[in-house]
């Protein structure tokens, strides 16, 4: 009696203990994790299906982006304005606003991933829109923390010359290492 | 206790791995950028490079990758190097399109490329292998990496070799892999418990002891890290186990945090080793523990018919058969449950059930306060964990994502397919207008104009008509004089003073004659200026109506629109139709491994009821049967007290027979 009983106990002990050490794999950052098999085959077909899938369809984007850009924002009229940061130290963006002669064409409220994405590099796309031939006046407020975890709150402006090519303007938001501030000012790029 | 242990695991462990390719891409390619051009992390030097890094950074791949495309058709991205294309191929793979990005990588080794662009393009290269589990030719391409790759790259490169190693079950070279390279500190505990884990793979126990106990030798301070810890002596405990050392087994079994996620498992093992030691009693106390904890946890599964095991051991049936009859009855509730769960799977929409669809991480811990279903979930903690499922959990919301996205071009197309029939009528409009207005033929009757003037001109400039060019007053002086010479030939006949006013007005006349003549030069001039000004503004005309031209005969642009509206509308509804098709495809692979592991858990406690019910069966006979003994003991010694004779002992051996027949059928 008590030796079956032992003998399906220890088993069953085996079992517990080989499924407890091999589900153990421990993941470090980059490391893998346990992977199963099972249906590994169709799912890697379905894998490629899906990725042949995504090529067509970011292709697809790409060409309607261009489209869309071409029907919409003309180079004659097209004005794009970007947002970045370089690197931030001195100043934690919380919200922009923009005007174009007098008249707000853009604003937005910074999240916590929005501005780490603006402090690794990352540039915003903030406005693309249509303007008229000639000068403008373009003013960009800006609210956020700045030294000291104190409120800050400035401003700058640009006068635009807009001419038959498309204009793209960065409004750029930097550290001033001599005053230990942060500033702001504008780019014009050319494309 | 245990649920939301699982459920937070659960939620932490579905985020995508292949996020990870991308973001050490990514790193690198920032990172190589910075080397090269010695400018802080956030300089670029084109924008839309730098739009894709923002949103990569939102996890926005399609968008991200949009961009780098888009650039690319535009003409490249100028002042980067080569990191645009290893930016594109970490993007691809983040947004699981590998082959893709190892066509990137490999395009990067075909032509002339910096060694340290060589070597990032050959470990992704590696790292893109691994991932399709393609050891050999993972561990091919990091052969081909310089012997001196920079700091960062060649971290990741050995710790992407240790891992190759250790998926080709190859523990000892690891280990001597381990030993002869340089590790960034922080993944030692990880490699040793790997290794560890592989060695017991191969049930080399005394090994795997070694490399587990490494993480004794430490005290962590992070969650992260005191987690690992308690899967090191967790493990431990299992080889010392296998290795029949029943004490140092309890002693690294103690060791675990009984707020640990495996001190379930722990307490577990520490019973089976004090079982293995005789010592029940001392076993029973965890076990009795987790035969009150949770049910979906399998080490309360496995304590409910240890429990009873050690009571049988220890002689105390009937506590025994009251244990095994509790966990038959539990188990029984338990399939039950889970019957229903697998019905309203396959009812309802397992997909909505499990918010596969939602954006974001999935949140389970409010998902099993909502749901009934939700305490079976755990049963599937160990399927969420695994790469393969994670990654179907993420081609599904790509799709999912992919079809919104396309649904949305398709009303922006119907938007600008109507704009472009506003502006195809407005051209329309415009052309009748200049039907209308008929400006054609008014340029040419000013044309005929023209040339009259002109004629008129060179003949008042032959014929020296000096009157004609005169301006003003003139006109009327002159056609004053002309009146009074008409006046004088009517009154000649009657006038006595006739003669005086003839010479007075000849005298006039030739004033303005004079006058005329000395002036007819420049009105010539300013005539021809004035016709030549004429032209000017002749040719203007037809300049404008050239313009206005030009801009009707613009239609062809709008047709080219048209067409290219129309054909991405076609793209759009064949590309839904395909990824409807996939959606559906991924939704059955998805829903059949949830139910696969649902079944398993059911076959598992199925296997549990049976040996319940077999034990109590078992308990029940040996209970009879020795009632049944002390029955014939009892009439055994009754009849040998009264009459001891011949008819006593056959009946004695009757009935010995058939209680032996009894148990061994039992």
């Amino acid at each position: 009696m008590n030796s079956k009983t032992a003998h399906f106990l220890l088993y069953r002990i085996s079992c517990l203990i080989l499924a407890a050490l091999l589900s153990m794999t421990a993941t470090a950052e980059e490391n893998p994790e346990e992977s199963g098999e099972q249906g590994a085959e169709e799912s890697s077909n379905l894998s490629e299906e899906i990725e042949d899938l995504k090529k067509s369809a970011l292709q697809l984007n790409r060409d309607l982006l261009i489209l869309e850009e071409e029907l919409l924002f003309p180079d004659n009229t097209q004005l794009t304005l970007f947002l970045s940061v370089d690197i931030g130290n001195y100043f934690r963006l919380d919200s922009v606003k923009v005007k174009v002669d007098d008249e707000i064409v853009a604003s937005h409220l910074y999240t916590e991933r929005q501005n780490f994405a603006l402090s690794k590099g990352g540039i915003q796309r903030l406005y693309v829109g249509n303007v008229k031939k000639g000068e403008h006046e373009l003013t960009a407020f800006f609210t956020g923390i700045g030294p000291d975890n104190r409120e800050y709150k400035r401003g700058a402006t640009m006068t635009l010359d807009k001419d038959e090519d498309a204009k793209m303007i960065e409004i750029r938001v930097y550290d001033n290492k001599a005053k230990m501030q942060p500033d702001f000012d504008f780019k014009e790029w050319e494309l | 206790m245990y649920l939301a242990a699982a459920y937070s695991r659960a939620s932490a462990i579905i985020k995508p791995i292949r996020r990870q390719l991308a973001l050490s891409v990514l790193v690198l390619a920032s990172a190589s950028a910075i080397e090269a051009r010695e400018k802080p992390l956030t300089s670029v030097a084109d924008l839309r490079y730098g739009a894709a890094l923002y949103n990569y950074y939102l996890d926005d791949y399609l968008s991200a990758m949009s961009e780098l495309l888009i650039a690319d058709e535009q003409g490249g991205i100028d002042g980067h190097g080569e990191n645009p294309k290893i930016m594109e191929g970490g993007l691809a793979a983040g947004y699981g399109m590998e082959r893709y990005a190892s066509d990137i990588f490999e395009r990067l080794l075909d032509q002339n490329r910096s060694q340290s662009v060589r070597d990032s393009a050959w470990y992704f290269l590696a790292k893109l292998r691994y991932q399709h589990e393609d050891w050999a030719r993972a561990a091919e391409a990091l052969d081909k990496v310089g012997k001196k790759p920079e700091k960062k790259l060649a971290e990741d490169i050995n710790a992407l070799r240790m891992n190759i190693l250790l998926k080709q079950d190859k523990p000892a070279e690891a280990a001597e892999y381990l030993k002869k390279n340089r590790f960034a500190e922080r993944w030692l505990p990880y490699f040793h418990f790997n290794i560890g884990t592989a060695f017991a793979r191969k049930r080399q126990f005394a090994d795997a002891i070694d490399y587990f106990d490494f993480l004794a030798q430490d005290i962590y301070q992070g969650e992260e890290y005191r987690t690992l810890y308690d899967k090191a002596m967790t493990a431990s405990g299992y080889a010392y186990l296998f290795e029949q050392r029943y004490d140092e087994a309890k002693a690294q079994f103690s060791r675990v945090r009984l707020n640990s996620k495996l001190s379930n498992r722990a307490l577990l093992g520490y019973g089976w080793a004090a079982a293995e030691l005789e010592q029940y009693q001392e076993a029973l106390k965890p076990w009795l523990h987790l035969t009150r904890s949770s049910v979906e946890d399998e080490n309360h599964q496995e304590a409910m018919i240890a429990v009873p095991y050690a009571y049988e051991k220890m002689g105390e049936l009937g506590l025994a058969l009251n244990h095994y009859q509790k966990a038959e009855a539990s188990f029984s509730e338990e399939i039950q449950k889970i019957d229903q769960v697998l019905i309203s799977l396959q009812n309802d929409d397992l997909l909505d059930a499990l918010q596969l669809q939602s954006e974001g991480d999935i949140d389970w811990l409010s998902f099993a306060r909502d749901q009934q279903l939700s305490p079976r979930l755990t049963y599937l903690v160990q399927l969420f964990s695994r790469n393969d499922f994670q990654g179907s959990v993420v081609e599904f919301r790509d799709l999912l994502a992919l079809r919104t996205h396309l649904n949305e071009w398709q009303t922006r197309l119907t938007f600008y397919s109507e704009m472009i029939a506003a502006r195809e009528l407005d051209r329309t409009e415009k052309s009748e207008f200049l039907k209308v207005s008929a400006l054609t033929e008014r340029i040419a009757a000013m044309q005929q104009q023209r040339s009259d003037y002109a004629k008129e001109i060179e003949r008042i400039a032959s014929e020296k008509d000096f009157f004609s060019l005169a301006a003003g007053d003139e006109i009327d002086l002159i056609s004053r004089v002309s009146r009074s010479g008409d006046t004088i030939e009517k009154l000649r006949e009657s006038d006595p003073f006739i003669d005086e006013y003839e010479e007075s007005n000849r005298r006039y006349r030739g004033l303005l004659l004079w006058d005329a003549n000395e002036k007819f030069g420049e009105r010539l001039w300013q005539a021809i200026k004035t016709l030549n000004k004429l032209d000017d503004t002749i040719t203007e005309l037809s300049d404008v109506k050239k313009r206005i031209n030009a801009l009707m005969l613009g239609a062809p642009d709008l047709d080219r629109y048209r067409g290219q509206v129309d054909s991405a509308n076609t793209q759009l509804e064949s590309m839904l139709a395909r990824i409807e098709e996939a959606i559906s495809n991924n939704e059955g692979e998805l829903k059949a491994q949830v139910i696969a592991v649902l079944y398993e858990q059911r076959r598992r406690l199925s296997n549990y009821l049976a040996q319940s019910r077999l034990s109590v069966a078992r308990i029940y006979d040996l209970t009879n049967q020795e009632r049944e003994n002390a029955e014939f003991q009892r009439i055994k010694d009754q009849a040998q007290v009264k009459q001891p004779d011949d008819t006593i002992a056959e009946g004695e051996s009757e009935i010995e027979t058939e209680t032996e027949t009894e148990a061994e059928e039992h």
